[in-house]
C-alpha cells in the first residue's frame, strides 16, 4: 500500500513536474539556438499552450465552454499598452494577470448562473461588449492605436512566455489533482449531484473562472510587448477565443497533456501551410475539427489513452 | 428525539400546488416510508429537504436547526444525504472516484488518504459494489447504479438518508438484496432513513412508520398495519368502491 502511494506520487507529481521543466528547457533552449524564425514559432507555441492550459482549468474541468477568454488576454495587453511608459514591465505583467482575474471574478457572479449553450453565447457576447466598449473609449481618447517603444527583445519575451506556459501547465495539472479540481470535475459530470453531495458549486465555478483568466492576462501583457503595437480590434479579437477552443478540442482538455498536443498540432500545421497556402490551412483546420469532434471527442490525449488500453 | 421536522411546507409551481401545508416529524433512528401515487409530491418534498428546491412557504428543521434557507451543499454537510430517483452518477468517473468525491466534500472533517481508502472499501462492500471499484459508472447496470447512488450518499457521512425509489426497476431478487443492504447500512452507520418506494412489500417490511401523500396533501400517517387498513389511502390509490357509487346520481 505504501509503495503504491509512492508510485502514485511519482506518477502524479514528480513525473509531470520533470516533463514540464524538460519541455520548457527544450522550447527555450531550442528556440535560442535555432535562430530568429524559430524563436517566433516557439514564442507562438508557448503562448497558445499558456492560453489553452488556463482555459482548460475552467472549461476543461467544469465543462462550461468559455468563448470569452480573449477578454483576459486583451485586458493584460491593454494595461501594458497604456502603462508601459510609466511602470516597469515586471510590475505590469503580474498586474495584467491580476486585472484579468479581477474582471473575471466580477463578471463570473452573474454569468455563472447560466448553464449550457446559453453560457457559451453569453461569454461570447460579453467579450464583444468589452471589445466595443474599449474601442469607443479609445476613440474618445483619440488613441485608435498605440505604439510601444523600447520593448524587450524576442529572446527575453520567449523566456517569459515559456515560463508562463510551464506555470499554466503545472497549474492545470495540479488543480486537476486537488480537492478543488475534483469538485470542478463533479460539476462537469453532474452539477445537481455535485451540489447535493456537498460541492459548493457556485463558489468553485467563480473561483475557477477567475483563476483561468490570470495567466491569459499576463500572456496578453507579454504579447503587447511582442507586437509593440496595440489596437483594440486586433487584441480583443474573438479569433483568439475560437483558436483556444479549437486547439483544446483537437488536443483534448481532460488532462494537461491535451493543450500541449493541441497547440503543437495547430502551430505545426499553420507553420507548414500558412505561408504556402492559407486557404488549404483553413480547409484542413475545419476538416480536422470535424474529424476530432466526431471520432475522437477526447482529442489527441484521449487517443493516446485509447492506444495504451 | 425528533431529527427532522417539516412544518406546513408548501410548494407551488405556477398554478400547480405540488405540496400543500405538509407537516411531518421523523424520529431519530427510524425508517420512515413515504408513499403516494405519481405526482403526489414525494420527490418535491425530498428536493426541498435536501435544498435542491426552495419551499413556497413553511419550514424545515434538522437536529433543531432551521435548514430550509440553506444551499444543498450546506445541508449535505449538516448530515442529510439524498439519492435521486433518476440516478445521477458522475458517469465518466469510476465507482471509486464517485464515492471518493462525495467523501471529499460531504464529510465535515478531512480524512487522510488511508482512512478514505478504508472507508471507501467498507462502503462499497456494504452496497455490494466490491468488484466494481474501477469500473466507469456509465458502464454499470441499473441495479449497480442504484447501489452506487446509495454508496455515494453514505460516503458523505449522513445522519439522515433520503432514498428516492432505490428499488424501482429492480428484479425481486435485487429488491431482497437491497432491503438487506439497507438494513445493514442503517445499523452500521446509525442512520435515520426516509424512503420513497412504490414496491409496497418492501416498504411494509422496512418501515417503522409510513406517511401517505396524495395530490400534495398528507392524508395518512401510521404503522404499516394502520396504513393498510386506512380507507382514505385505499380510496386515493384505488378510487372508491363500486358499492358506494350505487344510488348516487
Amino acid at each position: 500500500m505504501a509503495t503504491d502511494r509512492n508510485r502514485q506520487a511519482m506518477r502524479r507529481i514528480l513525473l509531470p513536474l520533470l516533463l514540464t521543466l524538460a519541455g520548457a528547457a527544450l522550447l527555450y533552449g531550442g528556440g535560442l539556438r535555432a535562430g530568429p524564425y524559430w524563436q517566433v514559432v516557439a514564442l507562438t507555441l508557448a503562448m497558445w499552450i499558456a492560453l489553452i492550459q488556463s482555459w482548460s482549468i475552467f472549461s476543461g474541468l467544469t465543462g462550461y465552454v468559455s468563448l470569452g477568454h480573449a477578454v483576459a488576454y486583451g485586458l493584460g495587453a491593454y494595461l501594458m499598452a497604456t502603462q508601459f511608459r510609466d511602470y516597469p514591465v515586471w510590475v505590469l505583467i503580474p498586474a495584467g494577470g491580476a486585472l484579468a482575474g479581477l474582471f473575471a471574478l466580477i463578471v463570473a457572479i452573474p454569468v455563472l448562473r447560466i448553464r449550457g449553450p446559453y453560457f457559451v453565447i453569453l461569454t461570447f457576447g460579453l467579450a464583444e461588449l468589452v471589445k466595443f466598449a474599449l474601442l469607443r473609449l479609445e476613440t474618445a481618447l483619440g488613441a485608435s492605436s498605440r505604439l510601444l517603444f523600447g520593448a524587450p527583445g524576442t529572446t527575453t519575451l520567449l523566456a517569459w512566455m515559456v515560463a508562463l506556459a510551464a506555470a499554466a501547465t503545472l497549474l492545470r495539472h495540479f488543480v486537476g489533482l486537488s480537492r478543488f479540481g475534483r469538485g470542478l470535475i463533479a460539476i462537469r459530470e453532474d452539477e445537481t449531484a455535485a451540489e447535493t453531495l456537498g460541492v459548493p458549486v457556485t463558489r468553485f465555478k467563480v473561483l475557477a473562472f477567475a483563476l483561468s483568466a490570470v495567466i491569459p492576462g499576463m500572456v496578453g501583457a507579454v504579447m503587447a510587448l511582442r507586437s509593440t503595437y496595440f489596437e483594440v480590434l486586433q487584441v480583443f479579437s474573438p479569433t483568439i477565443s475560437f483558436t483556444i477552443v479549437t486547439m483544446a478540442i483537437i488536443g483534448g482538455s481532460g488532462d494537461a497533456r491535451g493543450p500541449v498536443l493541441g497547440a503543437l498540432f495547430l502551430v505545426g500545421l499553420s507553420e507548414l501551410l500558412r505561408g504556402a497556402s492559407p486557404q488549404l490551412y483553413l480547409i484542413l483546420l475545419g476538416l480536422c475539427l470535424i474529424a476530432f469532434v466526431l471520432f475522437a471527442p477526447n482529442g489527441l490525449s484521449g487517443l493516446l489513452d485509447r492506444r495504451r488500453k | 428525539m425528533t431529527l427532522l421536522k417539516v412544518d406546513k411546507l408548501s410548494k407551488i409551481f405556477g398554478g400547480l400546488t405540488a405540496l400543500d401545508a405538509v407537516s411531518l416529524s421523523i424520529e431519530d433512528g427510524e425508517i420512515h416510508g413515504l408513499m403516494g401515487a405519481n405526482g403526489a409530491g414525494k420527490t418535491t418534498l425530498f428536493s426541498i429537504i435536501a435544498g435542491n428546491q426552495r419551499p413556497s412557504s413553511g419550514t424545515v428543521h434538522f437536529a433543531g436547526a432551521r435548514i430550509d434557507r440553506l444551499r444543498p451543499d450546506q445541508i449535505c454537510r449538516k448530515g442529510i444525504a439524498r439519492t435521486f430517483q433518476i440516478v445521477r452518477p458522475f458517469a465518466g468517473l469510476t465507482v471509486r472516484d464517485n464515492v471518493e468525491t462525495a467523501m471529499l466534500f460531504g464529510q465535515t472533517e478531512a480524512l487522510s488518504p488511508r482512512e478514505r481508502d478504508r472507508l471507501i472499501g467498507s462502503i462499497l462492500g456494504e452496497c455490494g459494489l466490491d468488484g466494481l471499484a474501477d469500473r466507469v459508472a456509465s458502464s454499470l447496470t441499473l441495479s449497480a447504479r442504484k447501489r452506487l447512488e446509495v454508496a455515494r450518499a453514505l460516503a458523505t457521512g449522513p445522519r439522515l438518508l433520503l432514498l428516492d425509489e432505490v428499488m424501482a426497476g429492480l428484479t425481486p431478487t435485487e429488491v431482497t438484496d437491497m432491503i438487506a443492504a439497507l438494513k445493514r447500512v442503517k445499523d452500521n452507520h446509525g442512520l435515520t432513513i426516509l424512503i420513497i418506494e412504490h414496491v409496497m412489500s418492501a416498504l411494509n417490511q422496512m418501515s417503522d412508520r409510513i406517511t401517505v401523500l396524495h395530490r400534495g396533501q398528507l392524508i395518512a400517517e401510521g404503522t404499516p398495519e394502520d396504513i393498510a387498513r386506512n380507507p382514505q389511502v385505499a380510496e386515493a390509490y384505488f378510487g372508491v368502491d363500486d358499492s358506494e357509487l350505487e344510488g348516487r346520481p
